[in-house]
């Protein structure tokens, strides 16, 4: 493959004559998102075989729809070095392992009557609690209103609550801040600006300091707590946001705390970050120009173009496409761009024409508020 | 209601369908809000359609019409039409988005902030001199979404300059080299005419898509990642694909090459890699696939 084409088959290729039209603008958009009707496919692909001109244009506005450079983020004045912190934290980390499974071997070698329990401590599956939780990071409160500074819009400054908690489960009351809805005239002003605030919104240093209490708790030997300590300052609505891994203990806490993290990618796409600290795309055979993407604890939805909504109860292991009926026995077709779910029932639904549904009973029905 | 005109006797379906859909999708399309009525949401959508020349049934028509980012077209038109509170939507929502493209598509600071400069101004309907003009966001007809559109709007205008830039500096850089009395190499590559004959008709047979990964790897030396991320698919899978391609293609012409009276030792050395630059031949000029003068797509300046 990296080998030469013959010359021949290259003149040849090279002298293949470029149509005198080239496609609009609409139509190579529509090529670079995929969504052109085969017979069109098959032209603009023969033309863009041919035209060079137009195969930059068409892999400059792919290679454009990458997520943000972080050196442009930086640029922006909203970053903090994250990459360079990350980075640092990742080698650390993996000191630390060493460290950890160095001590390990030697313990098992000179006190092998005490390693069969610390390894049966061990082996409990991520999540399960031997010790009673850990207290919440920071006082609610104050969490809430570092949350609402940092992702709320300038002017409509969503009311963010929280739900109480219980320190017997935080799986039963999670603490997960609410982003109440815009009023409904100015639905679309609110979330645009709150969307190109979260784009650019940096790890803010309230939210590793929160965790700070934790470290010291984040060892290999200390209890996992169940629910990702990122969930009490996610905004369980974020469009087009990345929420980056900013729990420095989140390596140390395994798939279970980093199967939190999505995103919206800036060309519509459904992204998860895995445990190999990259994003995937999920929903990928789907033709859906995603917008939003909301968790509350094992449960995620994603809504996005004509009315499309997906749910996971599982944490985005399997998804079902969720048709929100409307009163003339149609489907809901506006593009869904705010989710907000208090818990796994109760939530609301908002389309960019301003309809906001409602559910309590986990989205099988749906009322037009 | 605006009248919904296609010729033809599948007027009264078509113009029913378009109907029925804008009465479907008003509310949703958010039309209201910019004080676009139904009638003049039914006269875009009309355009639109017409322009895209898929009125062929009524089936088709409704299909080409959900498959539109509607929101997306009515914030265009709105903007183009001056709605303010539809500018502010756009500028929230988009500003940041075109200056990032911008500045990944020229990957220099200054190039990056003229360049999406201009395109402001042209959204905005005024021209570089601040003569008034249609926004361009008039010609945006919802195909793809609008962040996508302006990243290749943009993408476009930045070949558009490098295209003439590269055509100015071309005589200055030659000055400035030295160069300006050269004569020019002989080109010594000559092929054999069945090579090319049964290249060229091997070429034209494959597959469009075929076609294309041949051009944007070889001729464009585009990396495989990115070709991956156009098309959709993993990059092992393009590596795949281009040797599948490339290896069938050299047995045919080879075959080809033979059925048309050349020997099989012809062949072959006809199909031997040649480095090119072994045969001092000017390699840019010899793949380049240049676009004739004013070709590239450039809108209709057509006020409504």
């Amino acid at each position: 493959m990296n080998q030469e084409l013959p010359k021949p088959l290259r003149n040849a290729l090279a002298r293949q004559a470029g149509d005198e039209v080239h496609p609009s603008p609409d139509v190579l958009t529509s090529f670079v998102e995929r969504k052109l009707p085969g017979n069109e496919q098959d032209l603009v692909t023969s033309h863009l075989a041919q035209c060079a001109d137009c195969r930059e244009v068409v892999f400059l506005a792919s290679g454009a729809a990458e997520d943000v450079a972080p050196e442009r983020l930086e640029l922006a004045g909203a970053a903090a070095p994250r990459r360079r912190w990350r980075l640092g934290l990742s080698w650390a980390v993996a000191a630390v392992a060493v460290l950890i499974v160095s001590g390990v071997l030697v313990w098992e070698r000179f006190v092998p009557s005490q390693t069969a329990s610390r390894v049966t401590s061990m082996g409990q599956p991520l999540g399960s609690a031997q010790r009673p939780l850990p207290p919440p990071p920071a006082e609610p409160e104050t969490l809430a209103k570092s949350a609402r500074s940092e992702f709320s819009a300038p002017k409509t400054s969503p009311a963010l609550t929280t739900k109480g908690v219980s320190p017997k489960g935080v799986e039963k009351h999670p603490l997960v801040p609410v982003m109440a809805a815009p009023p409904a005239g100015e639905s679309a002003q609110t979330l645009t600006a709150f969307e190109d605030k979260a784009e650019l919104a940096a790890p803010a240093p309230v939210r590793q300091n929160a965790f700070a209490p934790n470290r010291a708790d984040a060892t290999p030997h200390a209890v996992v707590h169940p629910v990702n300590p990122m969930m009490y300052l996610q905004p369980d609505a974020v469009p087009h946001a990345v929420v980056p891994p900013v729990n420095p203990m989140m390596p140390l806490l395994g798939a279970s705390a980093t199967r939190w993290q999505w995103r919206v990618s800036a060309d519509g796409h459904l992204e998860h970050l895995g445990a190999t600290d990259e994003w995937t795309r999920v929903l990928a055979d789907e033709a859906t120009t995603f917008h939003v993407v909301s968790v509350v604890g094992s449960n995620v939805w994603a809504g996005g173009s004509g009315g499309a909504l997906f749910h996971s109860s599982d944490g985005g292991e399997n998804w079902s496409r969720v048709a929100i009926a409307t009163s003339s026995g149609g489907a809901e077709t506006g593009t869904i761009v705010s989710i907000q779910f208090r818990d796994a029932q109760d939530g609301v639904v908002i389309t960019g024409g301003g309809s906001r549904w409602s559910t309590s009973d986990g989205g099988a029905t749906w009322t037009l508020q | 209601m605006a009248s919904v005109s296609h010729a033809g006797p599948l007027d009264a379906q078509l113009s029913a369908a378009l109907r029925e859909f804008c009465a479907q999708q008003y509310e949703h399309s958010g039309a209201r809000k910019f004080s676009i009525d139904e009638a003049e949401l039914a006269g875009i959508l009309d355009e639109v359609a017409g322009r895209c020349n898929r009125t062929a049934t009524a089936s088709d028509l409704r299909t080409f019409l959900a498959s539109l980012c509607l929101e997306d077209l009515v914030l265009a038109r709105a903007c183009a039409r001056g709605h303010e509170s539809a500018w502010e939507i756009f500028l929230l929502r988009f500003r940041v988005t075109l200056y990032e493209s911008a500045y990944k598509i020229a990957r220099e600071e200054s190039a990056a902030r003229e360049l999406a400069d201009s395109l402001y101004a042209e959204l905005y309907g005024v021209n570089a001199t601040g003569e008034v003009r249609t926004s361009k966001l008039r010609y945006y007809q919802g195909r793809g979404s609008l962040q996508g559109w302006l990243r290749t709007v943009l993408a476009q205008e930045y070949v558009n300059r490098y295209r003439s830039t590269r055509r100015e500096a071309s005589l200055d850089e030659a000055l400035d080299a030295g160069r300006q009395f050269e004569a020019m190499e002989p080109d010594v590559s000559v092929a054999d005419p069945r090579a090319e004959a049964a290249a060229t008709v091997e070429l034209e047979a494959l597959e469009p898509e075929e076609r294309l990964l041949l051009a944007a790897y070889y001729l464009d030396r585009r990396t495989l990642a990115d070709i991956a991320k156009l098309m959709g698919v993993h990059e092992s899978t393009i590596s795949r694909r281009l040797e599948r391609v490339t290896s069938g293609l050299r047995k045919r012409i080879r075959k080809r090459m033979i059925q048309s009276g050349m020997s099989p030792r012809q062949a072959d050395e006809a199909m031997q890699d040649v480095d090119v630059r072994d045969l001092r031949i000017k390699v840019k000029e010899t793949l380049r696939q240049e676009t004739p003068e004013g070709a590239f797509y450039k809108e209709k300046d057509e006020r409504r």
